[in-house]
């Protein structure tokens, strides 16, 4: 299971740092050590590609940046989603070795580059609702199940907005099939009324 | 951390120190190292029809002409200096002392970014850079991000970055964007909040470059539009 980022915000709120370039490097390259020391699976990192990463997402963050306080949690989720967006789209990351023994019914080994990009916006978001807002963040036993991992690689190739709702699924919250690339507070609001997800999208 | 730990000893210890040198000379031998690097290009077809005698010695002389002027011109600088460049920037020392220290720092980033990008027809002089400064570059009346967008604009209008500095000698497009894209890098680096030592520093320095890199259109809209280049500066300073 994943060991939280503990890379310390320094002395602002962590989803401030967050927002900070040199922030983004580090905690990332953090994120390819520790899950290549996990996995066994060596990568390869492309800075330019990654700095597009972030100024992509920036632009993405700002635009539908909340304009009362009380939608910053909920904003917090969303904002790791279009990290993991641009990170599939992007693709910053490449595999250059795996292990002699990998278990390729294992999502870390199936698609490792999706595994990283997940666990590092996984791994973010929950160190900024935990620091910040004194909440816990609880994944959904669908990260580790192959065939959630089928269909989400999938679905994202086809329309890279789906990384965000899978996101929310894998970080134990109700995912926005519909329209998952527009941040839509009083979805979350209301989410014990809500409509259960019914299924996912079929992997092919 | 002092900046002998990044620049191996090997490429600074046959020549004086660079800030020893006057500025001028500094932008002569610059000049020589781009001159010897264009001259092996634009040689290149010709030099095949050497004599294989002959070829291995003009091949090393230009090298080390290249590098012995590369060695020179390359600014040694210190966190003092970049502290320095920084309060020049913002209008907090305009002494001379300080923008002549800015203007150096500019040619370390400067240097920097030609190693990023490969070789370059394009030559910075740092003498016109501070003549273009040392009247008024204002400050009283300006925020930091108005100041250093006041300068960045005077810098480009004097052609401090050119193929001949200081003469309106029209570069082409990517040229302009390249140059740009420079002192934006450098404004948004001095102006940020410092890394805790001079490597992480420098590494900050290379995440700016790759950050207007990767905003190149919005660095292009911004740099006719003063105001928007302030607001682009500040934005990006704030999250790098």
């Amino acid at each position: 299971m994943m060991n939280p980022l503990e890379i310390a915000g320094g002395y602002q709120p962590v989803r401030k740092s967050a927002q900070r370039l040199r922030w983004f490097f580090k905690s990332f390259e953090e994120e390819v050590q520790r899950l290549s020391a996990e996995t066994g699976v060596a990568y390869a990192v492309d800075d330019a590609v990654l700095a597009n990463v972030f100024a992509e997402w920036l632009k993405a963050f700002n635009a539908q940046k909340p304009d009362t306080s009380e939608d910053n949690l909920a904003y917090v989720g969303f904002a790791a989603g279009l990290m993991l967006q641009s990170l599939i789209t992007r693709k910053p990351v490449s595999v250059s070795s795996m292990p002699s023994k990998a278990d390729f019914s294992k999502p870390a080994f199936f698609w490792p580059e999706g595994y990283l990009y997940v666990t590092y916006c996984l791994n973010v978001r929950g160190l900024v609702i935990r620091k910040d807002f004194q909440r816990q963040q609880s994944p959904n036993e669908a990260l580790g199940d192959i065939r959630t991992w089928w269909s989400f690689k999938e679905n994202v190739e086809e329309d890279p907005a789906l990384a965000i709702a899978f996101l929310e699924l894998f970080a134990g919250e109700e995912p926005d099939w519909q329209m998952p690339g527009l941040f839509r507070p009083e979805r979350i609001r209301e989410l014990p009324d809500a409509p259960r997800p019914k299924e996912l999208k079929p992997a092919g | 951390m002092t900046f002998e730990e990044i620049v191996p000893m090997t490429t600074r210890s046959r020549l004086p120190l660079p800030r020893a040198l006057k500025m001028p000379l500094r932008d002569i031998l610059r000049g020589v190292a781009t001159a010897a690097d264009v001259t092996e290009e634009v040689l290149e077809p010709a030099t095949a029809l050497l004599p294989g005698a002959v070829q291995t010695p003009f091949r090393s002389a230009l090298a080390a002409f290249e590098q012995a002027g590369s060695r020179a011109v390359t600014p040694t600088i210190d966190a003092s200096d970049i502290a320095v460049a920084k309060d020049y920037l913002k209008g907090v020392d305009q002494s001379r002392n300080a923008l002549e220290t800015f203007v150096s720092v500019l040619a370390f980033v400067w240097e920097r970014a030609l190693s990023r990008h490969g070789n370059h027809q394009l030559l910075f002089s740092e003498t016109v850079a501070a003549a273009s400064l040392a009247v008024g570059a204002g400050g009283d009346d300006k925020t930091s991000y108005a100041r250093a967008a006041a300068i960045l604009t005077r810098l480009k209008k004097a052609n401090a970055a050119s193929r001949v500095p200081g003469t309106p000698v029209a570069l082409s497009e990517e040229e302009g964007v390249y140059v740009d894209k420079t002192w934006l890098s450098a404004s948004v680096w001095l102006l940020s909040e410092r890394a805790p030592n001079l490597t992480d520093d420098i590494r900050l320095l290379e995440l700016a470059m790759a950050l207007t890199e990767a905003l190149e259109n919005d660095v292009i809209i911004a740099m006719a539009d003063e105001v928007l280049l302030i607001e682009t500066m500040q934005s990006l300073a704030e999250h790098l």
